[in-house]
């Protein structure tokens, strides 16, 4: 019984993480065991061909070939983050008070409008809007409409038109008209002049451009778990680091 | 922290995708990571495939890396996983794929030559190197692993701790149960009772 316990220390034993203790009793029992002793030398000789065995070395050709996946994958994941942001999700009461006391103050002009108009209209034309007019609607492509009707391109070039597509007089387009909400929510919000917000790239690639007017790629770009976006820029004779958040751009002073 | 402030600068610039950097990471700890990652297949083709799985995975999770360990060490505890994670889905031990039978004789040897060695020292070594290899296959995949690392590798309990995300009272009592099957299997003609 005793050996089978101490067997099972010896296979511990050259390890020198055994107590003085354990290590005593071991020591005590080989001095008068020889089956012990002989399980510790076949012990020792596995351990020393195992530590005999020669180190593979690493093939030549598995460099090349890790960069060539290296490449391909750091390229998609470019790919990846250019394709998310081409396509933000923007919810609904993002941009703050800013956009929505704008769409309430064109709200009320526009019932304002309306109801100025139905004083002269009739139940059937409550905007009061000649017979032969045709209203540019606010869901129609400019360009589709301009087909259809021979009506300008612009949004902006007349609000109600004729069958000829002459602009009726009185219903031209006022400032703060439904007609030009109808489009806001097809352009980006702009903050401080710059296209995007602050959580986007392409903001800090916009205030990049406007900052510093050489020619640049970038080489890579990622947004990390503090929500720092972090650039690697690539001009002509040399590449920087930047980093971006909360509208400011900076050079990463660490990593030059 | 376990990591110096030149690693720590490689890792970022690597992180923000320069691969010549990244390559430097890597380089540090590749012969290492591959003599592993060899010695869980005992052939070079699988050997270099998890090698590039693990350090295709090191990449994706260089955001991950918070310098508790060195970066070494989690290396390797990234390859370690990754060719278990291999191993389990051949569903397979790997016995005589690398090891080529002798004409008319039940002995095994070994691809890795000693060049240095005249004739019959190469005969003997390979016939040893092939037995203990032939043996060390026919542990289970756990034991076999620790065995690996300790015995072949030579980390140490710490590092071994740190690499199987395991604490350092289980290492102890893994290698003593795969040390005391081993050399059950080496006196036993190279199988398990």
């Amino acid at each position: 019984m005793e050996c089978r316990k101490i067997q099972e220390q010896l296979a511990l034993y050259r390890d020198e993480i055994l107590d003085k203790a354990e290590l005593e009793n071991i020591r005590t029992h080989l001095a008068s065991c020889d089956e012990c002793q002989l399980y510790l030398d076949q012990l020792n000789k596995i351990s020393a061909e195992l530590a005999a065995l020669p180190e593979p070395q690493i093939p030549a050709e598995f460099l090349p070939v890790f960069r060539h996946a290296l490449r391909e994958e750091m390229r998609s994941d470019h790919n990846e983050t250019m394709e998310n942001d081409k396509n933000p999700v923007r919810p609904l009461f993002s941009g703050g008070w800013k956009k929505w006391s704008m769409v309430a103050a064109v709200f009320v002009v526009g019932i304002i409008s309306i109801y100025g108009l139905q004083q002269n209209g009739d139940m059937l034309n409550p905007a009061g809007f000649p017979e032969d007019s045709t209203i540019l609607s606010m869901e129609e492509e400019p360009e589709k409409h301009q087909e259809e009707t021979g009506a300008p391109q612009s949004r902006a070039e007349g609000m109600v038109k004729d069958t000829e597509g002459v602009p009726v007089e009185g219903f031209e387009e006022q400032p703060g008209d439904v007609m030009a909400i109808a489009g806001m929510e097809n352009e980006p919000e702009d903050w401080d002049g710059v296209k995007g917000t602050p959580e986007e790239e392409n903001y800090y690639l916009e205030v990049l451009k406007r900052q510093d007017g050489r020619d640049f790629t970038i080489e890579n770009s990622f947004k990390d778990e503090e929500g720092v976006w972090h650039f690697l820029v690539q001009y002509d004779e040399e590449a920087l680091y930047y980093e971006g958040k909360d509208g400011e751009l900076w050079i990463s002073e660490s990593l030059q | 922290m376990a990591i110096s402030k030149e690693e720590a600068v490689l890792i970022e610039k690597a992180r923000m995708g320069s691969e010549s950097d990244f390559e430097a990471l890597i380089l540090s700890c590749q012969g290492k990571a591959y003599s592993m990652a060899y010695r869980y297949f005992n052939n070079p083709e699988d050997a270099m495939d998890a090698l590039q799985e693990s350090f295709l995975k090191i990449y994706r999770s260089l955001g991950t890396f918070k310098g508790e360990s060195s970066f070494q060490t989690w290396v390797y505890r990234i390859v370690a996983n990754t060719c278990c994670d291999m191993l389990r889905k051949k569903k397979a031990r790997i016995t005589t794929e690398s090891l080529v039978k002798m004409d008319g004789e039940d002995e095994y040897t070994l691809e890795i030559m000693d060049e240095s060695m005249g004739p019959e020292e190469r005969a003997i070594h390979q016939e040893m190197t092939g037995y203990i290899l032939h043996c060390l296959e026919k542990l289970p995949l756990e034991q076999k692993e620790i065995i690996v690392l300790r015995d072949i590798q030579g980390f140490s309990y710490e590092d071994i701790a740190e690499i199987l995300n395991i604490n350092p009272g289980t290492v102890k009592s893994r290698i003593s149960r795969a040390r005391v099957k081993l050399r059950e299997i080496y006196v036993g003609g190279g199988e398990p009772d």
